[in-house]
């Protein structure tokens, strides 16, 4: 394992990042990022944009059901994140954080929606339609009917299956982002599952 | 066993049931084909999730990126690097307007001869506010960075303190700190001065 890159140019330290997965050490680099953020370092913030950005639009994605709203929220979230960033403990992990704010931001959008139109669920624009040439359509079709099944959720039960269960979160570090207890998140979960069965798979309650 | 709640179910296959039940419902499983497969399904939808993620695509990544840099650009730098006293002052404004329509307006001798200003204390630590009327002007510079001591009157209450001024950045406001060490060394009051 590599040490921290000698004396990094921002640059070339968000470029090393983006190889690694999070580990301590990378840790003390994003901490690097922040700390010239909290300086007004606008290239810094461009670094954590960068490391940032698919993990927030996945999950913005997976809470609105819409490419268009997702990018929307991106850009919400990370304008958040800049200007609350003075307030943010560099001790801790910047990605709870980020996801927190990306619960908050997709909750008011979908709370907007909600108020004007119903939930809707795209499959255009800025997203990788083609799913490669080794995936087959059927694939496709069910990564798309899994996005319509969770539109279906009630928001905190989608919030809840897409930190777990999408982004692989534990039930604790869910409970903090979305500001609940485990019980609650185990208890949104084990009820966003039953109904995501019974969509995806055509379940019912069970049969004898 | 009976076969245990739909929902537990849902929590085994993602492994967050308690430890306990999840050994005793796993048991089950293995008996019991019905549980079994109600779990194998569970699983399935996990993975139906999990793998459901949208990436953006590059070019698209690289706009929204700009997108946001452009927008903070615009963002006042202080916004995102407030200073640290700010908190504090935003106390002090609101305490002087209290302060100001309860009755309470303090005056303070200054430094030099002329206009008293207007200034209200609190305590720092311990809310809520005191008030103190100072009739005698401390014994201390306001260019003082240290602490020294100050000696004045304020309704019979305090007689002798530790003062000193602290101008803040804007270089207008001055907070002055004051210690008062016979009545309790840890009471630290601080007030703005106009």
């Amino acid at each position: 394992m590599s040490a921290m890159p000698d004396a990094p140019s921002i640059g070339r330290s968000i470029a090393w990042l983006s190889r690694r997965s999070a580990t301590d050490s990378n840790r003390e680099a994003i901490r690097d990022l922040v700390g010239k953020t909290k300086k007004g370092d606008a290239v810094a913030f461009g670094g954590l944009v960068d490391l940032y950005q698919q993990r927030v639009f996945r999950t913005a994605n997976a809470l609105l059901g819409s490419n268009a709203d997702a990018s929307d929220a991106v850009q919400e979230v990370f304008l958040r994140a800049y200007r609350n960033i003075v307030k943010f403990d560099d001790s801790r992990d910047l990605a709870p954080w980020l996801y927190k704010i990306t619960a908050n931001v997709c909750r008011d959008i979908a709370a907007a929606k909600r108020r004007h139109q119903g939930v809707s669920v795209d499959e255009q624009g800025l997203v990788s339609t083609s799913p490669g040439p080794f995936e087959s359509v059927a694939r496709s079709e069910q990564r798309h009917l899994t996005r319509l099944a969770l539109a279906r959720l009630p928001y905190k039960e989608r919030a809840a299956i897409a930190l777990r269960d999408l982004e692989g979160l534990t039930t604790r570090e869910v409970a903090r982002i979305l500001g609940t207890t485990e019980g609650t998140v185990r208890s949104q979960i084990s009820s966003g599952r039953a109904k995501l069965r019974r969509i995806i798979l055509g379940h019912d309650r069970r049969k004898p | 066993m009976t076969c245990p709640q739909e929902t537990e179910l849902a929590l085994v296959a993602g492994g967050e049931g308690r430890d306990r039940r999840i050994s005793s419902i796993e048991s089950h499983i293995l008996i019991c084909e019905r549980c079994a497969q109600e779990v194998a399904e569970f699983r399935l939808v996990r993975s139906a999730v999990a793998t459901s993620g949208s990436h953006m695509l590059p070019n698209a990544r690289e706009q929204i990126r700009a997108e946001i840099l452009e927008r903070i650009s615009r963002e006042p730098l202080g916004r995102a690097a407030s200073h640290p006293l700010l908190p504090i002052l935003w106390i002090a404004c609101v305490l002087i307007v209290l302060s100001a329509s309860a009755g309470l307006v303090l005056t303070l001798q200054p430094p030099q001869a002329g206009v008293m200003p207007l200034a209200a204390a609190f305590d720092a630590h311990r809310p809520p506010a005191h008030a103190f009327l100072f009739s005698e002007r401390p014994e201390v510079s306001p260019e003082s960075k240290t602490m020294a001591p100050a000696r004045f009157d304020s309704s019979g209450i305090l007689e002798s303190a530790q003062l000193k001024f602290v101008e803040l950045s804007d270089g207008l406001t001055r907070i002055a700190q004051l210690r008062i060490p016979a009545k309790d060394p840890s009471l630290e009051i601080h007030w703005i001065m106009e």
